[in-house]
């Protein structure tokens, strides 16, 4: 059974989330300042921990870096900063994963469930075949054909699969949607079409936890698609 | 320290020499012009010793001999006629009754007139004349004088000659001065005078030189010394330096012409030198003393850079200035005009009617006044309407140099300063406002963000709780929604506060707008095909690249497709367009409105700015305008057209050349 520390200054936010994550079998520890989850993460083996920012005594963004000093365990950042800025700085500074505040608990089940896959899994993987693809919890087989996110098979169709095949390959690198048609249909793509959008969206709904704030397929827009390296 | 150059003791000493000096210097002086204007010994005889040999003798035998010349005239006249006048009796007794030193021999048709022995010839005369030291000789026959007499007096070669008029040739005339002076007359007298002041005109001139040296030093040193005290740099003034240099000069003249009356009084009378030298060194020690006065006073005015300022006329046109600053634009105006009429008609009057030629010249310096005037005010007002024109170009931080303008422009610089400082407070103040606003804005809205946040969670968890009766069910559908309404409404808010307060960073860069259109077009695909909407879209085959923060613009279109998603009537068709056209992309997007729509396309983009109450709907209702502002942000223009129930939106990017 894997243990989570939830750490809020708000107890109903606290409470809340403590039922969601029962509900999944997780044991919530819970603290409601950043000194308390130093001093509960001292004490005892987290999987996982769950931190606001705005909290008195000590902050969230100054406990996740004291943190980071000696553990490598996930890190989920609740905020009511919604801005870019925030977010960047949140996962610069070494937490796995930033939510805004008010969220999907839902949503928030689901990244902490991905998250302790991948820590509990991580360096396990089979690195030594050649045709699988993985970025972050994403990966894609294709000697089997076969797509998981943390380690959840997905289903797509063809077309689904050689698209996302097709980022997955070139990680990093932006393909128009002219580019991803000519390469997919083996024909040049004849005007503008919605076609391709409307499939990198089906992907999407289908790997991504909250399809709006993809973490994998990115959206360039007025340029392309791309998948960013690990 | 008392070493020091400038102190009243050395002061005190200067003065004294230089009165001494200049006391010296101007009785010495007068005494050799004294001397010179009685004909006594002059500066051509300084360093002659021998009276024989001095200009005092020559001119004194030249006097003696035109004397001698008449007396000869006399002489032969007296002859002729028998008649012995009054005047020949007098010229007999000095010239030949052996009183005389001069002695003469003349010969004339003939005829000999001589003091010398009468039986002398000529060349016997001659030798005689040679053998007493001094003479001159006058041939007539040859015209040429020979001797060792100077005459300093064409009158006497003109005497001479009309002795000779009219006469036989082989006249001669010989004088000769006896140097041993054995007779009592005219020479033997100046002689004595030549004894008794030659050294003082030697001794005279050498003082006078070194007296006149004296006085300059001194003087400069009096100069330099004027207000210094000797403690730092400052010009020490007096309470006689703040009189105004007129009084000074005026005093100054007035003593001067009394002083010069006095003295005309005084020449009338005939003194002795001595005497004269004691009134002269009176009257020098007298006008020094003020003249000194006067004269410093006027150093340490120069000094202390006020002379121009102390002075009446100064005092004059500050007050006028003064006076013309107290009135306002238009009186100033008036009584420069007034000022100008006056000095016009005076001139006008003095050249035409008194015909007086300096009029002319005073009338074109008016003119010239004038023209200078007007230039100065051109280039003035051309400055001040740079100065504007820089301000209300958005420059608010743009200043007046006040020293470079004068007068009502000066004021106007001042003013116009003024203007600028306020408009660029009042901006500041603006910007600070909006600032303040956004981050009220921000602020609140995350302290929204927590409770809304239990909310959400917590009705979360009575829908799991599930089996409750229908109308519940209900209830906590509502609450869902209205709270999934009340998150995106904080988060509109913080985003409209931001772009309009302007603390939004773009990245800006070249962004297919045809890929932008495909990409919104996938997402929005399904949710309009659950209203029931077909979009009819139309594009360019060619990529169309504008510059725009490409998030940005996709939340712009992203407004715009809800929009029409939310308000679009069901089954109807959505047109969207994009053409270029003049180097524009032109995107429109067409709906029909679901609900006649009562207000203007202002009105809908202006909602927030408005505080105008939210629609019915889902939707902050803030879509449209936050679409529009950051249209504007990104350099776009954002339109909105409504045709009774067809509602359009057209964007517009200028097009860049990749």
């Amino acid at each position: 059974m894997n243990r989570i520390l939830v750490c809020d200054d708000d107890r109903e936010i606290v409470e809340a989330i403590e039922i969601y994550l029962q509900q999944e079998g997780y044991e919530v520890l819970k603290a409601y300042d950043g000194e308390e989850a130093l001093e509960i993460l001292g004490r005892k083996s987290i999987d996982l921990l769950i931190i606001d920012v705005m909290m008195p005594k000590l902050d969230g963004i100054r406990a996740t870096l004291k943190i980071r000093e000696n553990s490598s365990i996930p890190i989920i950042i609740l905020s009511a900063k919604s801005e870019d800025s925030d977010k960047i700085l949140g996962l610069n500074i070494g937490a796995d994963d930033y939510l805004t505040k008010p969220f999907n608990p839902l949503e928030l089940v689901a990244r902490v469930k991905s998250q302790i896959r991948r820590y509990t899994k991580l360096g396990n993987a089979a690195e030594n075949n050649q045709a699988v693809y993985q970025t972050g919890g994403l990966v894609i087989n294709d000697d089997l054909k076969e797509v998981t996110v943390d380690d959840e098979p997905v289903k797509l169709t063809p077309i689904e699969y050689n698209i996302l095949l097709l980022l997955m390959k070139n990680q990093g690198k932006v393909f128009s949607i002219s580019q991803i048609y000519e390469s997919i249909w083996n024909a040049d793509a004849i005007g503008a079409d919605n076609t391709v959008a409307v499939h990198i969206r089906h992907i999407r709904e289908k790997i991504e936890i909250n399809p709006k704030e993809p973490r994998y397929i990115k959206v360039v827009w007025g340029i392309g698609y791309k998948i960013d390296k690990a | 320290m008392r070493n020091n150059r400038y102190s009243n003791g050395y002061k005190i000493v200067a003065i004294l020499l230089q009165m001494v000096f200049l006391i010296v210097f101007i009785v010495f002086f007068s005494l050799i012009i004294n001397l010179y204007e009685r004909s006594m010994p002059g500066f051509r005889d300084i360093g002659n010793h021998s009276f024989f040999h001095s200009s005092y003798y020559m001119t004194t035998v030249t006097e003696e001999t035109k004397e001698l010349t008449v007396y000869i005239q006399l002489k032969d006249k007296a002859e002729k006629s028998n008649l012995e006048s009054e005047q020949y009796k007098q010229y007999k007794l000095r010239f030949d009754d052996e009183n005389s030193n001069l002695f003469y021999w003349f010969l004339r048709n003939d005829k000999v007139y001589t003091n010398m022995p009468e039986e002398y010839t000529r060349e016997e005369a001659y030798k005689h004349a040679q053998e007493l030291g001094s003479y001159f000789y006058y041939d007539d026959a040859s015209i040429t004088f020979q001797g060792n007499i100077k005459r300093t007096d064409k009158k006497l070669d003109l005497n001479i000659l009309r002795l000779f008029r009219q006469s036989r040739q082989g006249g001669c005339l010989l004088v000769a001065v006896d140097t041993s002076l054995p007779n009592e007359d005219a020479i033997s007298e100046a002689a004595d005078i030549f004894e008794t002041y030659s050294p003082w005109v030697k001794w005279g001139t050498f003082i006078a030189a070194i007296a006149f040296l004296g006085f300059i030093i001194s003087m400069i040193y009096l100069t330099l010394a004027a207000g210094r005290t000797g403690d730092g740099e400052e010009i020490c003034l007096h309470r006689i330096d703040y009189i105004p240099s007129e009084i000074h000069f005026l005093v100054f003249f007035v003593y001067v012409m009394g002083l010069t009356a006095f003295c005309r009084e005084l020449s009338g009378k005939d003194w002795g030198v001595s005497s004269m030298m004691i009134l002269t060194g009176t009257v020098v020690f007298l006008s020094d003393a003020v003249f000194l006065t006067l004269y410093l006073c006027t150093v340490r005015k120069i000094k202390a850079g006020i002379f121009a300022s102390c002075s009446m006329l100064a005092y004059t046109v500050r007050t006028l200035k003064a006076g013309m600053r107290k009135k306002n634009i238009v009186n100033r105006a008036m009584i420069r005009f007034l000022y100008c009429t006056v000095l016009e008609v005076f001139f006008i009057w003095a050249a035409f009617v008194r015909h007086w030629t300096w009029a002319v010249a005073g009338l074109f310096l008016v003119y010239m006044c004038l023209a200078v005037y007007y230039l100065h005010q051109a280039i003035e007002r051309r400055k001040i309407l740079e100065g504007i024109r820089e301000i209300s170009d958005g420059q608010l931080n743009y200043k007046f140099d006040v020293k470079e303008f004068s007068g009502d422009y000066r004021e106007l610089a001042e003013e116009i300063n003024g203007i600028g400082e306020g408009l660029s407070n009042a901006v500041d103040e603006n910007v600070k406002n909006e600032r303040l606003k956004t981050e009220l804005v921000t602020n609140v809205s995350h302290d929204i963000k927590t409770p809304l946040t239990s909310i959400i969670n917590y009705v979360s968890l009575i829908k799991m709780e599930g089996t409750w009766n229908k109308n519940v069910e209900n209830y906590v559908e509502i609450l869902e929604k209205k709270s999934q309404r009340l998150k995106q409404l904080t988060e509109d808010l913080v985003e409209v506060s931001k772009i309009t307060s302007g603390t939004i960073l773009l990245d800006m860069q070249p962004i297919n707008m045809v890929e932008l259109i495909c990409q919104t077009g996938g997402e929005f695909n399904e949710i309009f095909e659950d209203v029931g909407l077909t979009v009819v879209t139309r594009l360019p085959k060619e990529p169309v690249m504008i510059l725009a923060d490409g998030s940005r613009l996709w939340r712009v279109v992203q407004n715009l497709y809800n929009n029409v998603a939310k308000y679009a009537l069901k089954n109807t068709r959505v047109f969207v367009e994009l053409k270029v056209s003049d180097e524009k992309a032109e995107f429109t997007i067409k709906d029909i409105s679901a609900q006649g729509i009562q207000k203007t396309p202002q009105d809908l983009s202006e909602r927030f700015v408005r505080g105008d109450e939210s629609r019915g709907t889902e939707g902050s209702g803030l879509g449209l305008s936050i679409a529009r502002h950051l249209t504007v942000l990104m350099g776009g223009n954002f339109e909105i057209q409504l045709d009774g129930d067809l509602f359009t939106v057209v964007l517009t990017f200028m097009v860049i050349n990749p």
